[in-house]
């Protein structure tokens, strides 16, 4: 195996029991890799998986009702799914961090930022209180937060968005993770902030030579921070490959038709494009490929089965028989 | 093509999976059903109200079926199953079933009639004490939460204190005053009905000072209520009062408001400041058709929750009045009557004691964990993630 | 804050004064003289009546009561009218009968419901919260009274052990530790029965606490920093899950006097409840409103301390 790959989940299936005991299937065999120092972004509209298996690499699913039903997620060549929670704990927050959606809701409401910050050094690093909270200084100049001495003892509800956003990257950052996993850092966020975030994230990436999963719906976003780019629809990959690739060249309709339905300024007084329907209930997927019936080029085949990846070269993968077929025909 | 139909064909799905519809009911049925100890107590609610029904039939008329109140001193106390000593009984006498079902007591009353009498007691009992209480809490509340932060106008406290003044002095016997204040307040009643916004602001300023909000009027009566240590005050009030089975019922009742106004309250402070308030508000919907056709049926989920576990209160609060000797008086049986009878015996006929005790239990608990799975599937927080 | 603690006090005075107004108003203008002033009791001849009339001010027009009444209340003269005994000395001697009733109580609610809740919600679902569920509502659902007689007659026929009363009479000389074993049983079992439904609404309450608690991001947030799940559930969620309670601290203060008949009646344990019981029975007036008046006091005291305990563990409140 490629020495170079960090995390590589493959073939994941997580599903969900609903009241009905029918089972949920959140993320139904979703493969992919991350390499060191590299920025991945998964994409996909809400409600297809994306954050279900980010939080499946950390052991985070609530079990019930959530259930890894299988799949291996190796990191750093070890499968994480049969350690035990307190290997588990050893990585968590410590080789891979995480940074949530909301960071009002994400910080506890009865603790001071500092203490926050310090917990995961004092669990990971066996240094002395002096030292943790040195490095919760450092750590809180890192983000960009002013006058960090004083901050160690706010309570989260006295600092902004963004700065809570900050506070939460920075407790990310405490122990020198290899990988952080970002999930919608940026979607609670004034725009303005937002751009900040993003900036932050691209420097202290650099900084601390780690690699980052960033889990968003927004394409801006993306092509922003992305250096590969996997786009996640119902459970599955449909779409994998360099942003640049994935942004000039889509091929599957699922992709396209996110592209499509950017605003841009050449598309000025069009109606804004709009994939019609609706991601479907993860509990009754239609069979064959999954986004046959809302895709303008659904032919009978797509109906019936499900649908293999195809390649288009350089790492470009597609789940769309039908546009590779047309394409190598016309060429 | 129209751009109107354009549009609207656009925004039609191709043919889109959608997830198959399921009612309201199917969906809270199946989550429901989940929970086995609220399905028993739903069972047991069933049974128990069909029990009671049929005790009010066969033992209410002028010659019932199984008559609670007929007197054998013969055969007093016998255990459960006792075949009756027919000689020593007069044809009438004689239990319909041909056995004492659940025996007899210290003065040889059936006691499966007089349970059965029990239930349909206990039953009204706890549906009139919780109907008084979520009327009470659901108007009080809901005026607290629509028009809560209304003001009330000097004026209306004036109004207020004449009508009250003239009621009183009618009954101190000054005939004349009391009558003037009554007639000048219901002009002023009258006056304020039927005229305009601007003929009320040409009132003199003084009068139209706003002093407090209906709201605050609302919670702090909660607060006073909420001041008295209800047990105490609903023994002390009965106590006083002629030993009545309505006096029980509307105390209990009158007692136990506040929970329900308190939520019906926020419920409606935050459905007020719901978009689809909002949107009937702006096509200009009357304020009665918004609270009851938009707002309520939102609200009545909870109210319904509490109402079920108020019943259960209101029965064992009935038993514990019985206990102390005020509960419902004789000739009616309850449940909580026959029990506090019942444990003077407690060494030589247990089953005075143990069947109404347990019966009690039993149909409490029901309540309480049909209540309990109610609210646990209406309130999306506490359903499993 | 000190805005905040003026307001408080001038809007629980007014509340206070309207309790007084409202249960004065419930006690005389009920049906039915007292006990006392009954001319249909034979013991009493129309010279007594008038006599106590006089004496009870009962010929006043009712405002005129009223002030009488809360004027000596204040000025601690009030009497019983049964016995002529100042009713805060009653109040006072029966209190400390209920006293230890009330802490022994209060002890085992506080110390089992925590444990018990917590741990239900942390194995949501588990064998151990299925169980303790059940049982919460059964002690929830038995009627206090049935539940007692069940209890009196394990102990009295399994251990034979004497429980009714404070202490066994006639055990003049035995040796101290049998005196004071004595009276450890008989409050043992009382106060065992007064805080069952306390322990089963209470380990209700904590349950749903920490399981709405647990559900919250920050939760999530912990485990993500990789610390253990005991310290995810007891420092984490449980220093959330507890803000609440604090303010039921507050709300432990009016058990003290509305203590509670049943149990004080079943076990003849001289104490508040049963005295309040015996003046309802005897229609004794000074002592049903005085009970009333303090248990109100207690009451807007007790959601004061609430209310001054809540802002001092939230940090997000603050006046």
């Amino acid at each position: 195996m490629n020495k170079n790959i960090l995390l590589s989940v493959d073939d994941l299936k997580v599903y969900f029991r609903g009241a009905d005991g029918r089972a949920s299937k959140a993320v139904d065999g979703v493969s992919y890799d991350i390499r060191r120092e590299e920025t991945v972004c998964l994409v996909g509209e809400s409600g297809c998986g994306k954050t279900v298996s980010a939080l499946s690499i950390l052991g985070l699913i609530p079990q019930p009702p959530g259930e890894i039903v299988g799949g291996r997620i190796l990191f750093d060549g070890r499968d994480l799914l049969p350690l035990t929670d307190e290997e588990m704990q050893r990585i968590r927050g410590n080789r891979v961090a995480m940074v949530f959606q909301e960071p009002l809701t994400s910080l506890n409401p009865v603790f001071k930022i500092g203490d926050q910050i310090a917990e995961s050094i004092r669990i990971h690093r066996k240094i002395d209180a002096d030292a943790q909270r040195q490095r919760c200084i450092q750590l809180l100049e890192d983000v960009g937060i002013a006058s960090a001495e004083e901050r160690l003892n706010a309570y989260p509800h006295q600092l902004s968005g963004g700065q809570r956003q900050r506070v939460m990257i920075a407790m990310a950052l405490s122990c020198n993770p290899e990988l952080v996993i970002a999930d919608e850092p940026t979607t609670a966020l004034d725009v303005t902030v937002q751009a900040q975030i993003l900036k932050l994230f691209k420097v202290l990436q650099q900084k601390h030579n780690m690699a980052v999963l960033y889990i968003t719906h927004d394409l801006g976003v993306v092509s922003a921070v992305a250096d590969r780019v996997y786009v996640m629809y119902a459970g599955i990959i449909v779409e994998q490959g360099q942003t640049a690739q994935i942004f000039r060249e889509p091929q599957h309709p699922y992709t396209r038709g996110l592209l499509s339905s950017l605003p841009t300024r050449s598309k000025r007084g069009q109606r804004l494009y709009s994939i019609a329907g609706s991601v479907p209930d993860p509990a009754h997927k239609p069979v064959g490929c999954p986004f046959h019936p809302r895709c303008p080029h659904a032919v009978q085949t797509c109906r019936e089965r499900f649908p293999k990846m195809c390649d288009y070269g350089k790492g470009h993968l597609a789940r769309c028989p039908v546009l590779y077929t047309n394409r190598n025909e016309t060429a | 093509m129209t751009p109107q139909a354009s549009y609207q064909s656009e925004a039609q799905p191709l043919d889109a999976p959608l997830a198959p519809q399921k009612s309201r009911w199917e969906e809270f049925w199946l989550l429901f059903k989940r929970n086995r100890l609220a399905v028993a107590g739903m069972v047991i609610f069933a049974l128990f109200f069909i029990t009671a029904i049929g005790g009010l039939l066969l033992t209410s008329g002028v010659d019932p079926v199984l008559d609670p109140s007929l007197v054998r001193l013969q055969e007093k106390m016998q255990p459960p199953l006792t075949q009756p000593n027919l000689d020593s009984l007069s044809p009438g006498q004689a239990p319909y079933l041909g056995t004492y079902l659940l025996g007899t007591d210290e003065l040889g009353r059936d006691v499966f009639a007089r349970m059965l009498q029990g239930a349909w007691v206990s039953l009204t009992v706890g549906f009139v004490a919780v109907g008084i209480s979520v009327l009470i809490g659901i108007f009080l509340g809901g005026i607290a939460g629509y028009y809560g932060q209304n003001h009330i106008r000097l004026d209306h406290l004036l109004l207020t204190g004449t009508l009250i003044g003239g009621a009183v002095m009618i009954a101190v016997g000054r005939i004349t005053w009391g009558s003037g204040l009554l007639v000048f307040g219901s002009a002023y009643l009258l006056f304020l009905f039927f005229q305009s916004q601007r003929q009320i602001e040409s009132l003199p300023p003084s009068i139209q000072i706003r002093t407090f909000t209906i709201d605050t009027l609302i919670m702090r009566l909660v607060d006073i209520m909420l001041c008295f240590p209800t047990f105490f005050l609903i023994l002390t009030v009965v106590a006083l009062l002629p030993a009545s089975i309505y006096n029980i019922m509307v105390v209990i009742g009158l007692t136990s408001w506040m929970g329900t106004t308190r939520f019906v309250r926020a419920e409606f402070l935050s459905l007020r400041e719901q978009d689809f308030v909002a949107a009937a508000r702006a096509l200009g919907v009357g304020d009665l058709r918004i609270i009851f056709r938009h707002m309520m049926p939102n609200a009545v989920a909870p109210v319904l929750v509490s109402a079920t576990i108020g019943i259960a209160s209101a029965i064992l609060t009935e038993a514990g009045l019985s206990f102390l000797g005020f509960g419902v008086p004789p000739p009616h049986a309850t449940w909580g009557n026959i029990l506090s009878d019942g444990q003077n015996y407690i060494f030589d006929a247990p089953w005075l004691t143990f069947i109404p005790g347990i019966a009690i239990l039993i149909v409490v608990l029901a309540f309480n964990l049909f209540g309990e799975g109610l609210r646990e599937v209406l309130n999306p927080k506490l359903r499993e993630r | 804050m000190i805005s905040f603690i003026g307001r408080s006090i001038v809007q629980k005075t007014v509340t206070l004064f309207f309790v007084s107004v409202v249960s004065f108003l419930i006690i005389y203008l009920a049906p039915g003289k007292p006990s006392q002033i009954d001319p249909m009791n034979p013991k009493f001849t129309p010279e007594m009546v008038e006599r106590f009339r006089k004496q009870f001010h009962l010929d006043e027009p009712l405002h005129v009561q009223y002030l009488l009444f809360y004027r000596d209340l204040f000025t601690g003269r009030t009497v019983s009218w049964k016995d002529n005994q100042p009713v805060l000395g009653k109040i006072w001697d029966r209190f400390l009968n209920s006293l230890p009733l009330f802490i022994v109580g209060t002890i085992l609610t506080w110390t089992l419901s925590f444990p018990v809740g917590i741990r239900s919600a942390i194995f949501r679902g588990s064998t151990f919260d299925r169980g303790s569920t059940f049982v919460a509502y059964f002690l929830i659902s038995i009627p206090g009274f049935f539940f007692a007689y069940l209890l009196i007659i394990l102990v009295v026929t399994q251990l034979h052990v004497p429980v009714i009363g404070m202490q066994t009479f006639g055990l003049g000389d035995t040796s101290p530790v049998h005196m004071v074993m004595d009276r450890i049983w008989h409050l043992v079992i009382p106060s065992v029965l007064g805080a069952t439904g306390g322990i089963a609404v209470l380990s209700r309450y904590v349950r749903g606490q920490m399981l709405e608690v647990e559900g919250q991001d920050y939760v999530r947030t912990a485990r993500a920093k990789g610390l253990p799940s005991e310290e995810v559930h007891y420092r984490h969620a449980l220093r959330n899950a507890l803000l609440p309670f604090v303010t039921m601290f507050g709300l432990i203060l009016p058990g003290l006097i509305g203590g509670s008949v049943i149990i004080e009646s079943i076990f003849s344990w001289p104490g508040m409840g049963r005295m309040a019981y015996e003046a309802i029975l005897a229609r004794d007036y000074p002592i049903i409103l005085t009970v009333n008046f303090l248990s109100a006091v207690l009451v807007l005291i007790g959601t004061f301390v609430s209310d001054v305990l809540y802002m001092a563990v939230d940090p997000r409140i603050r006046l």
